[in-house]
């Protein structure tokens, strides 16, 4: 079953127009991921756009070897500047700057690339294997299954992503009403369109996320004073010889990957989770001589191999039941929607070249990581060098042009400024913007799923207990509300508590 | 300077707004229409209610977490955004501006009269002073993004009333 899945994707991704993207990709993901402020999130949405007017497959493969080579970029500029392209790099510098510190940088650089080719790939066979059996699995799933997943899916990810529980809820469900918007499905009724024809088929998500993440990005990246200073980094040039001087730490090596692989099944879990938790691993294992936190190759190996086998593991649910496991897996499952293809299931018995070229392009892309990532160090290097005052602008034509390509559509346009202006309220009074687009891209699943439920049951909402998989379901959901409520209360309870020892102390 | 206490009061009185409309238009304009009611076919408003009713209960617990953190501890000159100076604040909002009236006047004045001088205005506000540069970088960016789209991805940019293009 799975090297059908392969065979039928090999035609599919052996084409000049897929495999030109995806290396494409991997550049455009490392570049926009040594950017400290962008990262393969940004990179997904802003190319987004770019995407969506190509063939399925080609397009799969640029926007995934961006979150592969996005995924791997933020560790250049932890290395070199102390400072991690994305949070996901964050756990490299500890390790990555001493080296380069001590005149090893490019080695830090090329043992990070290939940590992070190699945990992939390992990701990347854990996904082919897994995802058709979790799809296979699911094939028995009914609407109670599946508004029970998304629900879950929601909750998963408000829980585990950390900051308050309560935003996080809220953001998730503003996501969920934006979903609402336009023609409802089932009565053909308009629900919240005001009498507007743009708002027919609701609000285009490209112009939305666009807005929310990158121009509210950009408004705060305004606010810095460092937009005409151009970073001192000096060129480093890995070579072939990191790739052995990786291999020496094979241990490390898998086990950080199965790590980061388990936490990107997980929704919610993501990178950064992963990360830590395979530093802490490997540092608590590691052998008398290495010494972690002042340049130990085994500490760049451990982060890079664990975040990028976590878009490996995120992968798995988000092709086989449709959930995602964090904002950039919730981006391509948004794209394989606006191409014409349901994740889920019915996607593997129906659309298995489509399938089978995801798996291509991803294995593809941490091989083409391992290749650019060498070769093309210095050239990411001095992309690092190009000021803010340079960027800025750059990237809100990019914003401008792209959501204007989705429809030729001036009110795409409108829509994109207004959710950034949210998208600034929402970051400075630090609610996450995660929770919106997962909760805009589940919220027809779920309402969908819920009506087709309460339309098929004859005991009402008693159907998602008359079902054993569903029942499980909705058990899972209840714990993780109860998780939710045991953590708001706790973290109340604490900021209370430091509130008062402030107020004491400053009594004192 | 709004404090963060401030603006989570005003993200809050955003998300009740939004709760307020879903009410009001599912009590009239969805009832008009005839699927404010009736079985799960039928009834389209019966998910966003819920929804709706879920973010009100939200929105009362976020804000009597608020209010107590307030009792807890009166706003100091701590809670405020610190590390921000107005002028920093300044430049953000005048980047929205030039960019708010840009997406105003494209389909106006196309891509190609509106697009250099918006890059030359955010290059100012970021504090840029070196005309020169400044108008060469802008209209270089500016072409080659419309070379990139509409060479390579075949988008028509914005032509303007004067229907002005680039044939390459």
């Amino acid at each position: 079953m799975i090297f059908e899945f392969l065979n039928a994707g090999l035609d599919v991704f052996l084409s000049p127009l897929a495999l030109g993207l995806t290396f494409a990709g991997i550049i455009v993901g490392l570049v926009v991921g040594a950017m400290p402020g962008l990262g393969p999130l940004m990179g997904i949405i802003l190319l987004l756009p770019v995407a969506i007017g190509l063939p399925p497959v080609p397009a799969m493969g640029f926007l995934i070897a961006i979150f592969v080579g996005g995924s791997c970029g933020g560790s250049i500029s932890a290395i070199l500047l102390r400072i991690p392209g994305t949070p996901l790099a964050a756990a490299t510098l500890f390790d990555g700057y001493p080296m380069a510190q001590k005149g090893r940088a490019s080695d830090a650089i090329g043992i990070a690339i290939t940590s992070s080719a190699i945990g992939g790939l390992i990701g990347g066979v854990v996904l082919v294997f897994c995802a058709p059996i979790l799809a296979s699995f699911a094939a028995n799933f009914a609407p109670p299954e599946y508004a029970m997943l998304a629900i879950m899916g929601l909750f998963a990810i408000v829980v585990i992503s950390g900051g308050s529980i309560i935003k996080g809820l809220l953001a998730g469900s503003f996501g969920l009403l934006l979903a609402t918007v336009g023609t409802d499905s089932f009565s053909t009724g308009l629900r919240f369109t005001f009498g507007s024809n743009n708002l027919l088929n609701g609000f285009h998500i490209v112009a939305v996320v666009v807005g929310l993440f990158a121009i509210s990005e950009m408004a705060a990246q305004m606010t810095k004073r460092d937009l005409l200073k151009i970073p001192d980094v000096k060129v480093a040039r890995p070579g072939l010889h990191t790739i052995a001087l990786t291999l020496k730490h094979y241990v490390n090596l898998i086990r950080s990957s199965a790590i980061g692989t388990f936490f990107g099944a997980i929704p919610g879990a993501g990178g950064v989770i992963s990360s830590f938790t395979s530093y802490a691993v490997a540092k608590a294992a590691a052998k008398p001589g290495e010494d972690y936190g002042n340049g130990a190759e085994g500490g760049v190996v451990a982060t890079e191999a664990a975040n990028n086998a976590t878009v490996g593991g995120t992968l798995v649910p988000t092709l086989s039941l449709g959930i995602p496991g964090d904002a950039s897996s919730a981006m391509l499952l948004g794209a394989l929607l606006i191409l014409g293809f349901i994740p889920g299931p019915a996607m593997f018995e129906n659309n298995p070249d489509v399938v089978g070229g995801i798996f291509m392009v991803y294995l593809a892309s941490n091989i083409f990581l391992l290749i650019a990532g060498i070769l093309a160090t210095p050239i990411f290097v001095y992309v690092l060098r190009i000021p803010k005052v340079y960027l800025i602008p750059s990237i809100l034509l990019l914003c401008s042009i792209g959501t204007f390509a989705l429809q030729a559509s001036v009110f795409d346009l409108k829509v994109m400024l207004v959710f950034g202006l949210i998208g600034i309220l929402f970051r400075a009074a630090d609610y996450p913007l995660a929770p919106i687009v997962i909760g805009m891209i589940l919220g027809p699943i779920l309402e969908a799923n819920l009506r087709r439920s309460l339309l098929i049951s004859r005991d009402g909402y008693w159907i998602f207990l008359d079902r054993p998989v569903s029942a499980t379901l909705v058990i899972i959901n209840a714990l993780l509300l109860a998780a939710m409520v045991y953590l708001t209360i706790k973290r109340v309870r604490g900021a209370k508590q430091s509130e008062l020892s402030k107020v004491m102390a400053s009594d004192e | 300077m709004a404090s963060s206490r401030t603006l989570n009061f005003i993200a809050l009185g955003f998300l009740l707004a939004v709760v307020v409309t879903v009410f009001w238009q599912i009590g009239t304009d969805l009832k008009e229409q005839g699927i404010a009611s009736g079985g799960p076919y039928d009834n389209a408003a019966s998910y966003p209610r819920i929804i709706a009713i879920f973010v009100a209960v939200l929105l009362a617990f976020q804000f009597g977490i608020e209010v107590l953190k307030g009792k807890a501890a009166p706003e100091t000159e701590e809670d405020q955004l610190v590390d921000m100076q107005p002028s920093d604040l300044g430049r953000a909002g005048m980047m929205l501006l030039v960019f708010a009236i840009y997406l105003m006047v494209l389909t106006t004045i196309g891509y190609h009269l509106a697009t250099a001088p918006m890059i030359f205005a955010i290059m100012w506000i970021c504090g840029m002073r070196n005309i020169w540069k400044m108008v060469l970088s802008s209209v270089a960016i500016a072409t080659g993004f419309a070379f990139v789209f509409e060479v390579f991805l075949n988008v028509v940019l914005p032509l303007g009333i004067w229907n002005i293009f680039i044939p390459w």
